[in-house]
């Protein structure tokens, strides 16, 4: 048993020799490695899964008697100063230790296929190896700087791998985007980690926790400054887990590959900002603003993402968008301090969300060759639709996917977010009648993905008839830019936004021939989309199976009188402002009235969604209602005016990136001429003013020097007679 | 040229200093005057001219020292580190001195040398300006402005301190609005030495150690940065960042080396910048000799030139090698770097990287001379 705890510091360095070993191989023998492509990736798998049994294995230790282990070795000694490294296991550690490994196993048997036709396959396995690495050396960490390494880490290879296909501009601007607003975050934490250190003198969690404790309790610190500091701190969490002033990097990251926004943009890397904040919630408990804070920027984000997502075009863009909606869930949570309800979530959730990004990437893969490969066409919804005929496994998948997240019963986000919306009573109405309305928003939305996707027809081949017909029946609702064009308002369908016919095709490696030839087949004959390979269906079962049981760990457990789930399990040491008696699950009658609740209010969220996103030909067929409908009156009109406003804010994603890039951007470019122009004018000119004064100075003296015999003469008399005049006075 | 430098850094004698710092001057103009594009002779002039005008106050400075207190004159670095001053004598010195390592180590308002000189050179030279010419400024601070005239150093430490922060983030934004691309690495590397003027203002054992390891990780990472873009540049043949772009396909390897380094110089955790800043921050964090409101002040500055650096280094990676671009007439010249290359950045970034790792490599040598140097600030 000690064994297991002695050697798990090594759990962040098993993956760890691939990316080196595909590094020195790429950079020195490239032919060589590049010869053995997919034998790199079973070692990779191999050792994420050698780790994934080791944390199970530490888990089950941490459910039987919860204990926490600490192992710290120095880093620098010196006298002042001395970093130590270490390890430190509980409960939180163990549980995002398995949800890592086991998602990015999943991810990783995935992208072998799907990325098996990239040039950068070797380079995508070093980067997600490199990746894991740091992710589990971040929840492995005993100390804030160690933290603070793994965190800017884990930031790094979100930039590598959010730039992977660097020849796309967008992608180019998206990592860049990513990396700076995440950066942004670090200098909160790292200006945070200063400040407790100043303060406390240690950065060892539970030193921190205790020293902090007892300087609270005995009213030493200054109570401003400690509030600013863990201010600052939550900064970080909010980068990184796209909360609602930082969240702007997270739908552009988009751009990276799929399988990396399934597991880095949606279950791991965001959630180490949920994670950090879980990790000091003993710090922020005894700081009431923060907590206030915490649930406030939860609540802003909750209801931001879900509003935004509405009108997304992009499948992904709207995951994004739901993803940090989700995670303002989670924060929402933990402000309120129910940890439980957090983590619970953000495994859930976790999988669910992993499941669709891999559903989206089959679907996106299936689409690539019909559409061509280009991320406004493949991963458009408008050109989506009908795909259940024939991607029908990806269907069910991405069916139990968009269910759980909506909360509908059986699933796994059903009892993590019903908790946290009941939690949400407990602590203040306005919250959570914000957080059950969102809930009905979330469901509308995931329908709406989803019904555009699946449902329907395929709309690309409706695409091409529609030049020859009117194009209002064949357009179909989703609130796109052109509809200030718009023609027949009154039947409230909106045409379909037309594709940029001349906009250039971007490559991706060496792919151009490839691409070539599928683009002109596809426009000869009308190629369906095909169900992807078992390599990829094999991994988004499992997720499914994940999805229809992980809710089952907090599910009461009858035995022995005990009314304990395997969570509470993990985590009854931890912190429950809410429920001060133990058992969330006593009052059942309460459990059932705020269950038939969100399952309504999601129920009635997916009926919106399939009023208003129903099959193509179905809305065809119920064409006279719709019109009837719309032409019930002023009332309508004004209805539709508000459905406009809120589909133009969601559009263009709310203003906010607008608003950065007109203010943020151009400041600092502006600064940067200022002071370009400040250094070369002032600065640079001071110099040359003294270089070109000195230059006429020496030129004018030549002039007057002008080597003629009389004019030294000249001067020579002419001192000879000052010094003599000089004298003469003295003297006199 | 390495004679004189080797001699400058490994000397203990003052005038033997002076004589090897104007010795190593020579040969520099000479690489500067020779190699390197259109408007060399412009930057050659200009950085002997601003350099030697720092010389003559670091003569005075050296003449006076020796000449002062006794009737042979003694310019022994450890007679001198024990003898002290009246105070307004020690002020002067230490201007005088202060001034030429500023122009050296380039110090705010004496710096426009340096991205006239770095933008000019030829790639090799600049990695020798990089690496090891800025560093002797840095160097002589420690040396002989720390060491030597301990009451005025730290009378004028929170003024170094002042213009360290202004310097980070001044140099940073600069560096922003260049075009060039060596002018930008020049730029930043200037923004790098306001860590190392921190580091030595703050008075502490941290921040002193801090110092020297940017110094050192500067050395390594500036010279490995010019090299890169010297290498890329000789591909290119365009200096101009707007121009670039869409070179990641055809110079993998190239690429691949310079995003390592830049993130090296933004700071990542694992390579030698990170450790040298995160010390230099505890160093200001620690300092006893400021006040709670500056100490904060300061700090967040130099955070904020933190959110700063990945600006521009990652934007001068996106432009030069991100994107798409059909190279027609130029593919040709186009071929990965060669083993020789290779072997040079690589050879560079290990000790970088290293150092990120384990940084008990240079602070084990440096921790004890860190502490003789502060003791005079303690207990005197």
């Amino acid at each position: 048993m000690e064994h297991a705890y002695q050697y798990s510091g090594i759990i962040p360095f098993v993956p760890l020799p691939i990316p080196i070993l595909i590094g020195i191989g790429l950079l020195l023998f490239p032919t060589a490695t590049k010869n053995l492509r997919r034998m790199w990736a079973f070692p990779n798998i191999l050792l994420l899964s050698i780790v994934m049994i080791f944390s199970v294995d530490l888990s089950i230790q941490q459910i039987n008697g919860s204990s926490i282990y600490q192992y710290v070795w120095s880093w620098t000694i010196n006298n002042d100063f001395s970093f130590e490294f270490g390890y430190f296991i509980d409960s939180l550690t163990s549980i995002m230790s398995i949800l890592i490994t086991t998602v990015g196993i999943f991810v990783l048997i995935y992208s072998d296929n799907y990325m098996s036709h990239d040039q950068g396959y070797l380079r995508f396995f070093a980067y997600m190896s490199l990746f894991n690495t740091s992710m589990l050396g971040l929840v492995t960490s005993s100390n804030l700087i160690q933290i603070y390494i793994f965190w800017e880490l884990v930031g790094m290879c979100s930039y590598l791998l959010i730039g992977f296909w660097f020849t796309r501009p967008a992608a180019a601007n998206a990592c860049q985007k990513a990396f700076v607003t995440n950066r942004i975050g670090d200098f909160g934490l790292l200006l945070g980690i200063l400040g407790f250190y100043w303060i406390t003198g240690s950065f060892e969690f539970q030193d921190l926790f205790e020293i902090f404790n007892n300087l609270i309790y005995n009213n030493e610190v200054h109570f401003l400054f400690v509030t600013l500091c863990a201010s600052l701190l939550f900064a970080g969490a909010v980068a990184k887990s796209a909360q609602f002033p930082l969240h702007v990097w997270l739908p552009d990251a988009m751009e990276g590959p799929t399988p990396i926004s399934a597991l880095i943009h949606a279950a791991t890397m965001v959630a180490a900002g949920i994670f950090l904040v879980a990790r000091l919630l003993p710090l922020f408990i005894v700081i009431p603003y923060i907590m206030n804070l915490i649930s406030l920027i939860g609540i802003i984000t909750v209801l931001l993402g879900a509003t935004l997502a509405l009108a997304q075009k992009d499948i992904k863009r709207g995951l994004a968008y739901s993803t940090m909606s989700q995670l303002g869930y989670m924060m929402l949570a933990l402000g309120m301090g129910s940890y439980r309800a957090a983590l619970f979530h953000l495994i859930t959730h976790a999988y669910s969300k992993a499941l669709l990004f891999l559903g989206s990437g089959s679907i996106i893969h299936s689409m690539e060759a019909v559409v061509g490969y280009s991320p406004e066409k493949s991963q458009n919804m408008v050109l989506m639709g009908g795909l259940r005929k024939h991607a029908p496994i990806t269907q069910i998948a991405f069916l139990v996917g968009t269910l759980s997240l909506c909360g509908i019963p059986p699933l796994a986000c059903f009892w993590s977010k019903d908790e946290i919306l009941s939690d949400s009573w407990l602590y203040s109405p306005i919250f959570a009648i914000i957080a059950w309305s969102t809930a009905g928003l979330t469901a509308f939305y995931m329908f709406r993905i989803y019904l555009l996707t699946f449902e329907g027809h395929l709309n690309i081949h409706f695409q091409k008839y529609s030049g020859k017909k009117s194009s209002s029946f064949y357009s179909i609702k989703l609130w796109g830019k052109e509809e200030q064009k718009m023609i027949n308002r009154n039947f409230r369908l909106f045409p379909l936004l037309t594709m940029n016919k001349n906009e250039k095709p971007y490559t991706i490696g060496g792919n151009v021939k490839k691409r070539a030839l599928i683009t002109n087949f596809a426009k000869k004959a009308f190629s369906y989309p095909h169900e992807s390979d078992n390599t990829m269906l094999f991994p988004m079962l499992i997720l499914v199976l994940f999805t229809l049981f992980v809710g089952a760990i907090a599910i009461p457990l009858n035995q022995e009188g005990m009314h304990l789930d395997i969570l509470s399990k993990l985590l009854t040491p931890s912190i429950n402002l809410l429920h001060k008696n133990s058992n969330d699950f006593e009052d059942s009658y309460q459990f059932l009235t705020n269950v038939t609740f969100s399952v309504s209010i999601a129920c009635f969220g997916i009926f919106t969604a399939f009023l208003l996103y129903k099959p193509f030909y179905s809305s065809l067929l119920n064409l006279n209602l719709l019109n009837s409908f719309a032409k019930k009156g002023p009332k309508r009109i004004f209805l539709d005016k508000i459905i406009y406003v809120i589909y133009d804010w969601s559009y263009n994603r709310g203003y906010i990136d607008t608003f950065y890039s007109i203010s943020l951007t151009k400041g600092i470019r502006g600064l940067a001429e200022l002071t370009h122009f400040f250094d070369r004018r002032v600065i640079d000119g001071i110099t040359n003013g003294v270089g070109i004064t000195s230059f006429f100075v020496g030129e004018s003296i030549k002039y007057v020097g002008g080597s003629r015999i009389s004019f030294y003469l000249l001067l020579y008399s002419f001192y000879v007679l000052i010094f003599l005049l000089i004298y003469y006075f003295i003297l006199l | 040229m390495y004679s004189g430098q080797i001699g400058s850094f490994s000397s203990r004698d003052l005038l033997l200093f002076f004589i090897m710092w104007e010795f190593e001057l020579i040969p520099v103009y000479l690489l500067l005057s020779m190699w390197g594009g259109k408007k060399r002779l412009y930057s050659a002039t200009k950085f002997i001219l601003y350099t030697a005008g720092g010389s003559i106050f670091l003569l005075i400075g050296v003449l006076g020292i020796g000449l002062y207190g006794s009737n042979e004159p003694t310019l022994n670095f450890e007679t001198l580190a024990n003898q002290s001053y009246p105070v307004a004598l020690e002020r002067i010195f230490y201007i005088g001195f202060l001034i030429a390592f500023a122009v050296k180590s380039p110090i705010i308002p004496l710096h426009t040398w340096l991205p006239d000189t770095h933008g000019e050179a030829h790639y090799s030279t600049c990695m020798l300006l990089a690496g090891i010419l800025l560093k002797m400024g840095a160097y002589g601070l420690v040396r002989i402005n720390m060491e030597l005239l301990p009451h005025a150093h730290s009378i004028f430490s929170p003024w170094l301190i002042i213009v360290g922060t202004i310097q980070i983030i001044y140099a940073a934004s600069t560096s922003l609005g260049q075009r060039n691309l060596k002018k930008r690495i020049a730029y930043s590397s200037v923004s790098h030495m306001g860590f190392i003027i921190i580091g030595i203002g703050s008075i502490t054992d941290t921040g002193l150690n801090g110092a020297i390891l940017q110094i050192i990780s500067h050395g390594f990472i500036g010279a490995a940065l010019f090299f890169l873009a010297g290498t890329s540049y000789d591909r290119m043949r365009l200096v101009y960042l707007d121009e670039m772009g869409g070179m990641a396909i055809s110079i993998p390897k190239i690429f691949t080396m310079f995003s390592i380094l830049s993130m090296a110089s933004l700071a990542l955790p694992g390579m030698s910048g990170f450790v040298a800043e995160l010390i230099v921050f505890f160093g200001i964090i620690t300092s006893q000799k400021y006040f709670l409101m500056p100490k904060i002040l300061i700090t967040f500055v130099m955070a904020i030139g933190m959110i700063l650096t990945p600006i521009y280094s990652l934007s001068m990676s996106r432009q030069m090698f991100y994107g798409y671009k059909p190279f027609n007439a130029l593919s040709s010249y186009f071929f990965d770097s060669g083993p020789r290359e290779l072997f040079v950045s690589i050879s560079i970034f290990l000790p970088v990287i290293g150092i990120g790792i384990y940084p008990d490599f240079v602070l084990s040598l440096s921790g004890e001379k860190v502490e003789t140097i502060l003791y005079n600030y303690f207990y005197r």
